[in-house]
């Protein structure tokens, strides 16, 4: 078993992607898939018995499973709810995670429910209020907090910092760890208009905890990141400058609707781990041997990804 | 390279440096930042913002108009998805009417606090049963089941039957998508 962060069952340069009841089979037979994140709000976590039976599955190889929430709003102007976050650490407890990730964003204000994430006023007053709401949420869980930066349709007039500076300050404040997302980078990029090399360049990208990537649809002029299309080349170029940066501990593909045939998924699997790997060109060559074939073996010269279902035919804990 | 703090900046030390080019900033002594202003300024902001996305209130001024649309509409659209999956007889008693009736009326209508999708499908059928514009198929899936005792002697109303219903559901997460071991 190699060595690395140990965030994702001791591997560095993990590969994952979002469990979710429609594929629960398709993920358990994915080839090269060393953890898996699910909505925390969508999980029974009373008991560990309780989970979803697919999960103790993966739980049982030993593939890490990371609760992803999205309601506790810790960019809102309240404090998050103890019983939301009571909740969230149960979920952590039940699956065992190594952290739990959530988002840089509100959800709720003026007694109204969004339904969504929503961007946060960058201003050093919000700084100061999401800061300490970070520190209340972290206080309350069990395992590490990675915060991932939102996609968005719209941001606020009175923006004093990009979202870059806003983060790398929250993570020098309060030591969250981040979760950055790719597609939302790309989501800016094409909405916004921000500059992704001096997006990541800003980011601390040391304290990246794992990195999500996602598909969307380009509709009007604006990005939609809808989770229900492929992931385009962009997406993953922006991987590529993320990883030849700083190779992160994980990367995560998130499919939430339209889901394809298991092969498309491992193919975009196999995509990301060229990324994170920095075999993206030598793979466009037709030079490397080994790639994951769509639900097929996983080749021996690819050690890790081989050790990941190793793990999983030695049936060995982690 | 805008100034900002690296990773391994130490809020609890506070070397002399230039105020102007040093910005990292303890969030329990800051000096320039009321806490408690700061949180009432930022309730006020995005109340009023949330206003205009789910409940037809004015486009907060400094705001792109036509982004505050997209993200109005891309909400309501969201919801109507959930509230499909959660009383799918919306639209098939609806037909024509079903996707832009629900749109105008999320965009006005903010999704209930507890309850998920199914309260956002409840409400929607309260609306349309006020306004007598609650099909009958509707109705009847909102229902309870027919007793299997003898029947009690006086049922409630739609509302306080719905509103039951919905009480016995846990808060803040969407029953619907909960997804537990047999």
């Amino acid at each position: 078993m190699s060595t690395g962060s140990g965030l994702f069952g001791g591997k560095s340069g993990a590969v994952g992607i979002g469990w979710r009841p429609e594929i629960d089979l398709t993920v358990e037979r994915l080839a090269g898939v060393d953890f898996v994140e699910v909505i925390a709000e969508n999980v029974c976590a009373d008991h560990p018995d309780h989970l979803p039976a697919s999960l103790r599955v993966l739980r049982a190889r030993g593939t890490a499973v990371v609760p992803h929430g999205v309601s506790l709003g810790l960019g809102g102007a309240d404090r998050p709810d103890p019983e939301r976050l009571a909740r969230l650490a149960e979920v952590a407890a039940a699956v065992e995670a190594p952290l739990v990730s959530e988002h840089l964003a509100f959800v709720r204000a003026g007694g109204m429910e969004a339904g969504h994430l929503l961007p946060v006023p960058r201003t050093r007053a919000a700084l100061r209020v999401i800061a300490e709401n970070v520190r209340v949420a972290q206080d309350s869980l069990p395992v590490p907090l990675a915060l991932e930066n939102p996609a968005t349709l719209f941001t606020w007039p009175e923006n004093e910092m990009t979202e870059g500076q806003f983060l790398a300050e929250l993570v020098a404040m309060t030591g969250v760890s981040l979760l950055v997302d790719v597609a939302n980078l790309h989501t800016e990029r094409v909405n916004h208009g921000i500059d992704v090399a001096a997006a990541l360049d800003t980011l601390p990208l040391e304290a990246v905890a794992y990195v999500h990537v996602a598909g969307g649809v380009l509709t009007d002029g604006i990005w939609h990141d809808t989770h229900a299309h492929p992931v385009s080349d962009e997406v993953l170029d922006i991987l590529g400058m993320l990883c030849e940066r700083h190779r992160p501990p994980g990367v995560l593909l998130e499919r939430d609707a339209a889901f394809p045939p298991a092969d498309e998924l491992q193919g975009e699997l196999t995509a990301i781990r060229s990324r994170l790997d920095g075999t993206a060109a030598a793979v466009k060559a037709g030079s490397i041997r080994g790639i994951p074939g769509p639900l097929g073996e996983v080749p021996g010269s690819r050690t890790e990804v081989s050790g990941a279902l190793g793990g999983v035919s030695a049936g060995g804990g982690r | 390279m805008s100034p900002v703090a690296g990773p391994g900046a130490d809020p609890g030390v506070h070397p002399v440096v230039d105020p102007v080019v040093d910005p990292v900033v303890d969030p329990v002594v800051d000096p320039v930042v009321d806490p408690v202003a700061a949180r009432a300024e930022l309730a006020r902001r995005q109340a009023d913002l949330l206003a205009a996305l789910v409940a037809g209130g004015p486009v907060p001024e400094g705001f792109d108009a036509e982004r505050i649309r997209v993200q109005s509409v891309a909400l309501a659209a969201k919801r109507r998805e959930g509230v499909l999956r959660a009383l799918p007889v919306l639209a098939t008693a609806l037909g024509d009417r079903w996707p832009r009736t629900f749109m105008e009326w999320a965009r006005t209508h903010p999704k209930p606090a507890v309850g998920g999708s199914r309260a956002d499908a409840v409400a929607f059928a309260e609306y349309l049963k006020v306004r007598g514009e609650l099909p009958e198929a509707v109705e009847a899936a909102l229902s309870p089941a027919p007793p299997d005792p003898p029947k009690p002697p006086r049922r409630p109303g739609f509302v306080q039957r719905v509103r039951s219903r919905l009480r016995r559901n846990p808060v803040g997460w969407d029953p619907e998508a909960q997804y537990c071991s047999d």
